[in-house]
């Protein structure tokens, strides 16, 4: 019996894991210098974090699993894996025993392509198992073009949650997004301070135009061009000229509704 | 030689890679759930109701579609076959989903959600889970995105209003980096159920014959139920964009801006509103009502003949339509609709009347909704 449950043991253990990384939504928490394919020899017989992949499961909770490996040196090298939650950082659990570990392994490699992630274990007789997951919902956003949805644009079309053994009651999460405050800051001399978040706005977003390309945006609703409210953006080209706006020497890059005027405040321009 | 895909070894394996190859078939399903419809219709009065009043765009991305198709109100054997390896793979939806006791008491096979997730980018998706018959311990949940909606603004200089003789190029603006999306239907009586429904409302309409017909809210819940799909109600601004078609469209900076009277012929005169002004016994042909459903003619909706140059439906005609006026606010409503026959002035583009926000029985008032997606 013990030995049945043993073998059980072993087989969970040494299973390919990475069939449900195929729902990843990314590959984060990524080897700042490791490259693709690389074989991994440096430093030896230390800890390190490989990478990490975020996922959901069924019920929309968002997990991550740590990759680590200990590099090979005095001692063989090990691969383990640890599942996390989401807003964890894998180092801090680095140094504990790992859900599922290979040991023994005399190599290791690993590359992370657009929609491929592929591992590489070599084991002490020189036998390799490679696996390769395809990631069916890391997206690159495309260009759009005419006819293409807002969810086109946005996401892959399906999106893949963790698969799972037996019965199981659906109860999917409620989104627990907050609305952020500014969800995209970018300065007065029109640098982006840090990228936009503004997609993770639940209510959408809107923006102050600022002369810029790309303007300051909130996460909420207002109505622009009102009494007291930030005027609308009319944009940058229809004025046909290669210029740089300012709000004071020209303020045609936004507009207010009838009755009112553009006023600026800095380079933002308000509604009176 | 063809080379053989190697069968995975393991059944978790082998159950993505049945999913990966079914993926196009469940997209075509979902998105195009239309095509799946035979003449006769469909089996499924408790969950929807085929009309030949509505178009067939009603059953794309629609859940009500998914049910009646899982459960069997299309074909008997609903499964999805799949070949590979060498055998046949058959996948089914789950009914893993709790019932919507004002609606049906029975297990559904979706769940709507309102996103974004951390990570997860949509704002409307619907949550369903597959199985394969020859892989019976797996399940796969998935979420299908909304592809139908709406449909994106391509970035170019646009007019604003009808064009005014003497008053120069009149208002013109660009939407250049900016990732507009607008509706392509005024939101339905269905839609709003689910809105309704996810924010634990009661009262929803339970007629079926009436999902597909535009909801009549008003304006203070239109701009709440397109905030909360993270969306705006459409400015006048972007339905002029819509369904004023430019002179060339590979020209995206034109030097003159053309602003044409109606969406299909730059000349009113030319058409058939033009030719009811001059002619009181001007009879409608089925064309005419295609292009413009006025008085006289037979309701329908949904249906995707009077399209404009971009994929918006409904740019003159059919219902009232309210819109958010940032340049006049006080022409909030494009009021070319059905209810005025054929010879009326106010069946041209850029030509817009007030409105109160209130409903009112003897002028309903529909809505769509336009998203900004961050670039």
């Amino acid at each position: 019996m013990m030995m049945i449950f043993l073998i059980f043991i072993s087989n969970i253990l040494l299973a390919d894991p990475t069939w449900k990384w195929t729902n990843a939504i990314d590959v984060v928490e990524k080897h700042e210098f490791y490259h693709n394919n690389e074989i991994i020899q440096k430093p030896k017989d230390v800890w390190q974090t490989l990478f990490a992949v975020r996922y959901h499961d069924s019920n929309l909770k968002a997990f991550k699993d740590c990759v680590f490996y200990k590099v090979p040196g005095q001692e063989a090298g090990v691969l383990k894996i640890k599942t996390i939650a989401e807003n964890l950082k894998c180092e801090q659990v680095m140094y504990r025993p790992g859900d599922q570990e290979w040991n023994n392994l005399k190599a290791f490699q690993f590359s992370i392509q657009k929609n491929l992630l592929s591992l590489s274990l070599t084991d002490e007789k020189f036998e390799i198992t490679r696996w390769d997951v395809p990631l069916f919902n890391v997206f690159e956003k495309p260009v759009p073009k005419n006819l293409m949805s807002s969810a086109e644009y946005r996401s892959a079309r399906i999106l893949f949650l963790k698969p799972y053994k037996g019965k199981l009651v659906i109860r999917p999460e409620k989104s627990k997004i907050q609305n952020l405050k500014q969800c995209h800051m970018i300065a007065e001399d029109c640098s982006e301070i840090s990228p936009s978040r503004c997609h993770l706005c639940p209510q959408g977003w809107y923006e102050i135009p600022n002369g810029c390309g790309q303007g300051p945006k909130f996460c909420g609703t207002i109505t622009c061009g009102t009494k007291g409210a930030p005027a609308c953006r009319r944009g940058y080209v229809w004025q046909r000229k290669e210029q740089s706006f300012n709000c004071r020497e020209d303020s045609s890059f936004a507009y207010c509704g009838k009755g009112l005027q553009v006023q600026c405040e800095g380079n933002l321009p308000y509604c009176i | 030689m063809e080379s053989k895909a190697l069968r995975p070894e393991t059944p978790e394996k082998l159950f993505a890679q049945v999913i990966l190859s079914a993926q196009p078939k469940i997209q075509q399903l979902w998105e195009e759930g239309d095509r799946f419809i035979k003449k006769d219709g469909l089996n499924c009065p408790e969950e929807i109701i085929f009309d030949t009043k509505v178009g067939r765009s009603y059953y794309q991305c629609q859940p009500h579609f998914w049910q009646c198709y899982w459960s069997g109100g299309l074909k008997k054997d609903p499964s999805i076959k799949i070949d590979l390896f060498g055998q046949a793979f058959h996948l089914r939806a789950k009914p893993s989903f709790v019932p919507q006791p004002i609606l049906s008491s029975e297990p559904r096979y979706y769940e709507i959600l309102k996103g974004p997730y951390e990570g997860l980018n949509f704002h409307y998706g619907m949550l369903v889970e597959f199985t394969i018959d020859e892989v019976p311990e797996l399940t796969w949940p998935m979420i299908l995105t909304d592809t139908c909606r709406d449909v994106y603004l391509p970035e170019r200089i646009y007019p604003y209003g009808k064009s005014e003789a003497k008053k120069g190029e009149g208002v013109i603006w660009d939407n250049f980096g900016r990732r507009l999306f607008l509706d392509k239907f005024y939101v339905s009586n269905q839609q709003v159920n689910v809105w309704k429904m996810l924010n634990g409302r009661k009262d929803i309409e339970l007629d079926r014959k009436k999902w597909p017909v535009p909801a009549l809210l008003n304006l203070p819940e239109q701009k709440a139920y397109c905030s909360f799909w993270g969306k705006r109600l459409l400015d006048a601004n972007l339905f002029d964009a819509a369904s004023m078609t430019p002179v060339d469209q590979k020209m995206s900076k034109p030097d003159r801006v053309a602003r044409p009277q109606t969406p299909w012929q730059r000349d009113l005169s030319k058409t058939f509103l033009g030719m009811a002004r001059i002619n009181e016994d001007y009879q409608l042909t089925p064309l005419d009502c295609v292009l413009a459903q006025v008085e006289g003619c037979s309701e329908r909706y949904y249906s995707t003949d009077s399209v404009t140059w971009m994929g918006m439906n409904f740019p003159l005609g059919f219902y009232p339509e309210s819109l958010n006026n940032t340049i006049e606010p006080e022409k909030n409503l494009k009021a070319s609709s059905r209810f005025h026959p054929p010879s009326s002035e106010l069946h041209e583009l850029g030509i817009r009347t007030n409105w109160d926000g209130i409903q009112d029985s003897k002028l309903p008032v529909a809505f769509r909704c336009y998203e900004e997606v961050s670039p």
